[in-house]
């Protein structure tokens, strides 16, 4: 191929520039040679990133004094109303705007909620028909897998995957239960679709965190890069795309009670939020388990300990109904279970006996 | 499939604002539109930042001072950075005194590009410093071009009136940088970067 060629073909395509004529010999090229159509997706992915605008109020502020100055500006072109400091910058203004782009966000988390109480339960747990190869790991394991493209999946403990033998189809499908990072393989003309009982994930090419444990009350979708868009089971319509470094926590809620709380705050069903790190780490703390790093971030004792019975494959019980709600934040890295209780009991007002595999959690004497 | 870098702003309307009005609202989003393209293409021909400021104010200047005039012009764009330009050589000029300098495309300054890790790909940060490297290590004429094409959404006629070269010129410099970009990406980019991935967090 004609290198040469290919790239001029590349650069007129960006700027705008390439006929028709081009354009289809372009895509001739690519359809050809699969890595150059990669190379030109990363090229223009590069090129569409545009540089960030600098904060230029300050000097709009001198321009017009410069104006006033000069006796450019007569006194009745300058409205009383816009004396010099009232000069809102773009800038600001962008925040109103955010402001109203959360209220009009809030407005739907609400019609979601409605959407997800209305639609029958046993809707949202449909099943995809699918799955010849199932890989699963148990409690207190881990294991990584490599798909049949390519794509390379992380599988935390007492999780299970369900792939079709050569992911056949315009679809790349799998079924996920329990926590899994995923780095995909790139293809843009099969999209990769990862199905949890409470989301729908559909990917290109990216690398991120799902966590949809059944018996914990949220199901979170970490985006690390690349762009990924979600959506509901009970409302496959409205899909919801997120940023890097975004995460998208949709709450399991069962009963009334959810809905009535005010949305915005912690409990409502759906919440976008910027993903956690610590200073410490180079990666997010949403993803830290593949570093084998145990992480509480504020998390409640009930969560804490359902989180150690996966990670140690032990039994845990909570004698205390009022610890239950008491919260934790720790990073453990490679410690063992009489460690990490220890710690627990050091930092608080509980303690703990192992028996065997079993665990039980009582408050200090 | 162009991408015009801010697209709700309708410069035609701020125009016959600003003309007609003597719209200060619509003089602002006017500056705030063209400001920081204007100085980083002024800072491409003088080397301080200060003189760049002042000539880019001096431009924003001549806008309101003509602002009744301003439908007339053809195409604002153009007209802002050969304002620039001729702004910016007048001030080169008057540094080197009485010895009028022809300025030629080699006297463009050498301005930095720091391209970005691209949003809907994954490639390692190591791979992104080659890229970058191997971009700023094209003339400064080929950089002037590719900074106005990219960041300013310019088209190749726009920029060869404002440089003074050929559409034709702006057509091959452009290629070049694209090309120089490309050739960094290893056969097989996954691979080859699936180490540094996460590192992008």
């Amino acid at each position: 191929m004609d290198q040469q060629r290919f790239w001029l073909l590349v650069s007129l395509k960006l700027s705008g520039e390439a006929t028709r004529e081009e354009l289809l010999e372009l895509d001739d090229l690519i359809q050809r040679n699969s890595e150059t159509g990669l190379k030109h997706a990363v090229i223009s992915g590069i090129w569409n990133e545009k540089a960030p605008l600098p904060d230029i109020s300050h000097l709009f502020k001198s321009q017009v004094e410069r104006l006033r100055r000069e006796g450019e500006l007569g006194e009745e072109s300058i409205p009383s109303s816009l004396e010099l400091q009232d000069f809102t910058p773009v800038i600001k203004r962008k925040s109103r705007l955010l402001y109203l782009l959360t209220a009009a966000a809030s407005v739907i988390v609400i019609f979601f909620c409605w959407k997800f109480f209305l639609k029958n339960k046993t809707d949202m747990q449909h099943e995809i028909p699918l799955a010849s190869n199932i890989i699963t790991t148990q409690k207190g394991s881990k294991t990584t897998v490599q798909l049949p493209d390519g794509t390379k999946v992380w599988l935390n403990a007492d999780s299970r995957i369900y792939y079709d033998e050569n992911f056949k189809g315009d679809l790349r499908e799998i079924q996920l239960e329990g926590e899994a990072f995923f780095e995909v393989k790139k293809d843009s003309s099969r999209p990769f679709v990862i199905h949890t009982s409470i989301v729908d994930i559909k990917v290109l090419g990216t690398t991120f965190n799902v966590k949809s444990y059944n018996n914990e009350d949220a199901t979170e979708t970490s985006l690390i890069c690349g762009k990924v868009e979600v959506s509901l089971k009970s409302n496959p319509e409205k899909k919801i795309i997120l940023r890097p470094n975004e995460k998208l926590v949709v709450k399991h809620g069962i009963g009334n009670e959810v809905i009535k709380r005010t949305i915005g705050d912690e409990s409502a069903l759906l919440l976008v939020k910027p993903l956690r790190k610590d200073p410490a780490y180079k990666n997010s703390l949403e993803t830290l388990w593949i570093d084998n790093k145990l992480v509480f971030d504020s998390e409640t004792l009930e969560e804490v300990c359902k989180k150690l019975e996966r990670w140690y494959n032990v039994k845990i019980a909570i004698h205390d109904e009022e610890m239950k709600k008491d919260t934790y934040t720790a990073i453990f890295d490679g410690e063992t279970l009489l460690n990490v209780l220890t710690a627990l009991k050091m930092a608080d007002k509980l303690d703990f006996t192992i028996h065997n595999n079993e665990v039980s959690i009582f408050a200090k004497k | 499939m162009k991408r015009v870098r801010k697209p709700s702003v309708d410069i035609q309307d701020l125009l016959i604002r600003i003309g007609e009005r003597d719209d200060m609202t619509a003089y602002e989003k006017f500056y705030y539109h063209f400001y920081t393209p204007l100085f980083n293409f002024a800072l491409s021909i003088v080397d301080s930042r200060q003189q760049a400021e002042e000539i880019v104010s001096d431009v924003f200047v001549k806008i309101w001072r003509s602002r009744k005039t301003l439908l007339k012009i053809n195409n604002i764009s153009t007209y802002l950075y050969t304002c620039v330009r001729n702004g910016a050589i007048d001030y080169l000029n008057r540094m080197r005194k009485h010895e009028i300098i022809h300025f030629s495309p080699t006297d463009y300054k050498d301005v930095f590009i720091e391209l970005r890790n691209p949003s809907d790909h994954c490639i390692s940060t190591d791979l992104m410093k080659k890229i970058n490297d191997a971009i700023n290590q094209l003339p400064s004429q080929c950089k002037v071009i590719f900074k106005l094409v990219k960041e300013d959404g310019l088209s190749y006629k726009q920029v060869a009136e404002i440089m003074h070269l050929s559409p034709l010129t702006v057509r091959n410099q452009l290629a070049i940088a694209i090309r120089r970009m490309g050739e960094i990406l290893p056969e097989h980019i996954y691979n080859d970067s699936g180490s540094g991935k996460r590192e992008k967090v």
